[in-house]
């Protein structure tokens, strides 16, 4: 049992060095910047911007949900981010509303967006990762589900699903699987449903 | 009906709101679609970039989206006010320019 403690405790550490250095590795307008790490006798400090404007699902929780004109303008900017986060070979894989940041509760440009949380964060080049099952039910992709042994890798292309899930969320305010009940079923077999009533309803004329 | 304009530098046509709106709905679709399919067919984030759906705007390639336009609180458009005193002086400098013109 005391083993099993040291070895989670261990992983837990790993996995903290491991998003610090990838945090340390990023620089990007639409991708969380930390400032900086303290240590203590027993824990580590990660000092980060203030992000006073909430997250995505909040936004959505308090406003509705977005015309395709203002989900288009958030995406983009999250989009800008990880295109620049692959091109160093990094991958997310735990793209959700929650963690999209607004810097600011108004949202003047597209650098007040911010895509946040590295927690499960890693690089293309640490093989032990790349098979391993991690991310949220429903926005986790299917490859990632279904992988269980070195052969079923996954790549930087398990974030785009994840983008895809939160965009059908934010334009509806519903996941994109009917049954509730078996969303991890569901999401492993990719069953989108697109008769969704966000989908029937027009938006606004104009934007 | 407003109007908006579809299409690239060198094609543009005009076309109504609902029309807009049902082609923005497509676009949705259309990209959710192209982010959630099968990982070898999926598209990546710099293609996802070049889609439509995030040049929206009229779908000009290079209008950049301004911000406040678009999360602006929606309010009702108000009706034009007509000016009742510069109405009736209109209307008496055009009876004086007939009255003169048939004399």
């Amino acid at each position: 049992m005391f083993e099993t403690l040291i070895n989670f405790s261990l992983k837990i550490q790993a996995g903290l060095k491991n998003e610090i250095e990838i945090l340390r590795k990023i620089n990007h307008p639409n991708l969380i910047k930390l400032n900086s790490v303290y240590k203590t006798t027993n824990s580590y400090c990660l000092v980060f911007e203030l992000f006073s404007g909430g997250n995505l699902k909040k936004f959505v929780q308090k406003n509705g949900v977005l015309s395709e004109t203002q989900a288009a303008f958030i995406l983009r900017s999250i989009l800008e981010g990880l295109a620049y986060l692959h091109s160093v070979n990094i991958m997310h894989r735990d793209i959700k509303p929650e963690n999209i940041l607004f810097r600011n509760p108004n949202l003047t440009d597209k650098n007040q967006i911010v895509l946040a949380d590295f927690g499960l964060a890693t690089s293309n080049d640490v093989p032990e990762y790349l098979y391993f099952r991690c991310g949220t039910p429903g926005y986790v992709a299917p490859e990632i589900l279904n992988a269980s042994c070195p052969l079923d890798r996954y790549d930087v292309k398990c974030d785009m699903f994840s983008l895809g899930v939160t965009l059908f969320y934010v334009l509806t305010g519903f996941l994109p699987y009917p049954r509730k009940r078996e969303l991890i079923q569901e999401n492993m077999e990719c069953k989108f449903e697109f008769e969704n009533p966000g989908f029937k309803k027009l938006s606004d004329s104009g934007w | 009906m407003n109007s908006k304009t579809l299409g690239s530098k060198n094609y543009q046509i005009q076309v109504g709101d609902v029309f807009y709106q049902f082609y923005k709905k497509f676009l949705a679709k259309d990209i959710i679609f192209k982010l959630v399919c099968q990982e070898t067919k999926r598209i990546t984030a710099s293609e996802a970039l070049e889609h439509d759906f995030f040049n929206l705007k009229g779908f000009e390639y290079d209008v950049e989206i301004e911000a406040e336009e678009i999360f602006k609180p929606k309010t009702q458009p108000s009706l034009p006010s007509l000016n009742i005193m510069e109405f009736n002086k209109f209307f008496l400098l055009l009876l004086i320019v007939e009255t003169f013109s048939f004399i």
